[in-house]
């Protein structure tokens, strides 16, 4: 069903991320076509969101490549949600985080989507704990969305969620500047080097400026010159240790 | 011709000895002799998982060590950490400082972070200078246990856990009080904790430290701490399970059992329900918050060390005092070559301790008068390397450095004999 040129109407499915007395945060209530392929831990990025905050939306790819829209939000949990206690067994709050999956982004505010999933969602709540240890994920269905998706264009590459930035130091082996540590002869200068002697030879060989003389240069004379070189290798300077393999950007 | 050939021959030499010294010179010159002074992003990197169960502490300990850490406190060094980190560390401690509040809320799936802390001390001119940088994981601990924990999560834990250089194997002191009051349920809790640490630590080859969190809950068990830790870790031993995974690890290397309170001896109290709760008076005093941290570098070097044939290390290390200058220089090159090759097979091709690797020994090494040995060559070689005064000065500030974190281990064990366990049966 068509909104707009731009946006478009389609389905969704419920979803809740929580913990209880004793088990950990976990995906209680996932889409069927998840559960099914037991792809729920996708929806676990969720259980990021700030408390009492606003909406937030990620994308997530299942492995079969199908791009997924999730909205959601996080809230403490309340004496009404469940008849038990609203904390854990450490004594800290409890939360739920509820959602939806889609397959397009949001266009329009998915509030009322929300409240919609949290009527499906909260008597699966009440049932994990009822019985935390024995509870499994169940699966939601498909719901009806009254906020409008994006209608995206196809062939362009879809945002891939990232679970956390993180600092990554470069690591010592792999620094530009380890090369420069080496003191290794470069190769160009190397042969640099080998074409001036040769053409000192050459020079010395001919002398140009002695033809005046009565010398008279071999004329049928080939000299052909080997030379071996060798670079340092393992533990070739004081302090370096061994030059790994490693190729250096 | 003869004449003419030999002397190409003699001038190719020479041009190619010349060539290979003025790239040796250049080398030498244009980029600090190695290990005498990493950059920032040169450090070596040392990545940790604490491997705990919900509710254990894992965070808790995380900033409360930072905050003991984050100033020097008599200390030679102190902890920096990206600034974003430092906010939500500090926000953590002061929810939980915060007397009036309640605990913090536990960490979620989909917030697992990296947490990474340079050690700085100062350098010359009083400049900070950073030493090394430890990387610590914090994530939802039920993903340990979960039996339907799936995602990206624990897909990023499992790899954090298998790259990790060293474990710290978090028992919460929660459920070996409930355990010494005779609750059953923790007697379920307390197998649960170690079967997942026999199950990630057992089959792994790295350092691993067992660290006995809220240790003020147990401070009623006796008044010498000493002899709490060794009721403590006799239950712990009884435990088969736990057992075999100390005794396994105790066969190549040290194991120590470090308690640590996060909030101090006087800030909670268990009310009638057995959840720990704060004192309206409590004052946050953390206990040995650090020591899990300062554990980590001393027990990785020493297992780079474990990797080196110990009778040629001697042999390496006692030629660092021989009568010729010449001879130490040489000592010391083959001293880094082999500590090198050590730390690779503990590291892997990405070798983030390459670099620092003498300095490592000279602050690390544990041999008699060896330490200031390899710092005495390090000084010497500097000196006839032209390296700077100032590059000199900070060397030995991160050796001292170093040694300061191996002496805090060290007090430790004397002031705690019972932390180190061994092989028992």
């Amino acid at each position: 069903m068509e909104a707009a040129d731009s946006v478009v109407q389609e389905v969704g499915w419920p979803f809740l991320v929580s913990a209880g007395l004793v088990r950990d945060y976990t995906v209680l209530v996932a889409p069927d076509f998840l559960v099914a392929d037991g792809e729920q831990g996708l929806l676990g990025i969720a259980g990021g969101a700030v408390d009492g905050g606003p909406i937030e939306s990620r994308t997530v790819r299942t492995s079969s490549g199908r791009l997924l829209a999730l909205s959601y939000a996080a809230r403490l949990l309340t004496a009404e949600d469940s008849s038990g206690t609203v904390a854990d067994e450490f004594g800290r709050p409890l939360r739920l985080v509820v959602g939806v999956v889609t397959d397009r982004s949001r266009a329009t505010d998915p509030t009322r989507d929300l409240a919609r999933a949290e009527t499906v969602v909260l008597p699966a709540y009440r049932r994990f704990r009822a019985d935390e240890s024995a509870y499994r994920v169940e699966p939601s269905h498909r719901e009806p969305m009254r906020s409008l998706a994006l209608r995206e264009p196809e062939g362009l590459p879809a945002p891939v969620a990232v679970p956390y930035a993180e600092p990554v130091p470069v690591p010592y082996a792999a620094m530009p500047d380890r090369r420069r540590m080496r003191p290794v002869v470069s190769p160009v200068l190397l042969v640099f080097g080998v074409v001036v002697a040769l053409l000192l030879v050459l020079l010395l060989l001919f002398r140009p400026w002695a033809t005046s003389g009565g010398c008279v240069p071999a004329s049928s004379t080939t000299t052909t010159t080997t030379t071996t070189t060798t670079t340092p290798g393992v533990g070739g300077a004081a302090g370096t240790g061994p030059v790994t393999t490693t190729t250096c950007p | 011709m003869a004449a003419v050939l030999i002397g190409s021959a003699v001038l190719i030499t020479v041009v190619v000895l010349g060539l290979r010294w003025w790239s040796h010179r250049s080398a030498r010159t244009t980029v600090p002799a190695p290990g005498s002074g990493p950059a920032h992003t040169d450090l070596p990197t040392f990545d940790v998982v604490a491997l705990g169960t919900r509710g254990s502490g894992k965070t808790m300990l995380l900033a409360s060590m930072y905050s003991q850490l984050q100033t020097r406190s008599g200390r030679g060094y102190y902890v920096t950490a990206p600034f974003d980190q430092v906010v939500r560390l500090n926000q953590w401690f002061g929810e939980v400082a915060d007397p009036q509040a309640g605990w913090p809320r536990s960490t979620g799936t989909g917030e697992t972070r990296l947490f990474s802390f340079t050690v700085h001390t100062e350098g010359a001119y009083a400049r900070p200078l950073p030493v090394l940088t430890v990387n610590y994981l914090d994530y939802a601990g039920g993903l340990l246990t979960d039996p339907e924990a799936s995602g990206p999560d624990l897909t990023e834990l499992c790899a954090r856990i298998d790259s990790a250089h060293a474990l710290i194997g978090i028992i919460d002191g929660f459920w070996i009080r409930r355990l010494i009051d005779g609750d059953l349920v923790a007697k379920t809790r307390m197998q649960q904790i170690v079967t997942t640490m026999v199950h990630l630590m057992l089959r792994v080859d790295r350092p691993v430290t067992f660290v006995i969190t809220k240790w003020d809950l147990l401070q009623d068990i006796a008044v010498d701490e000493d002899e709490r830790l060794g009721f403590v870790r006799k239950h712990l031993m009884h435990n088969q399970n736990f057992r075999d995974l100390v005794n396994a690890h105790a066969a190549h290397r040290v194991v120590r059992l470090v308690p640590v309170s996060s909030v101090g001896p006087d800030f909670t109290a268990l009310d009638h329900a057995g959840i720990v709760v704060k004192r309206p008076d409590g004052e946050l005093r953390p206990t040995n918050a650090d020591l899990p941290f300062a554990a980590v570098v001393p027990d990785v070097w020493d297992q780079i060390e474990q990797g080196v044939d110990q009778a040629e290390l001697a042999a390496v290390f006692a030629r660092l005092s021989g009568p010729t200058a010449k001879g130490r220089a040489a000592a010391l090159s083959d001293a880094a070559g082999m500590l090198t090759q050590a730390a690779g097979r503990v590291f892997g091709l990405v070798n983030p301790v390459a670099g620092a690797i003498l300095d490592l020994a000279a602050g690390l090494h544990r041999g008699p008068s060896v330490e200031q040995q390899v710092s005495t060559a390090l000084s010497a070689r500097d000196e006839r390397s032209g390296v700077e005064a100032e590059l000199r000065f900070n060397r030995q500030a991160r050796i001292t450095v170093l040694r300061e974190l191996r002496s805090r281990v060290d007090v430790l064990e004397g002031r705690l004999p019972s932390s180190r366990l061994g092989s028992e049966v």
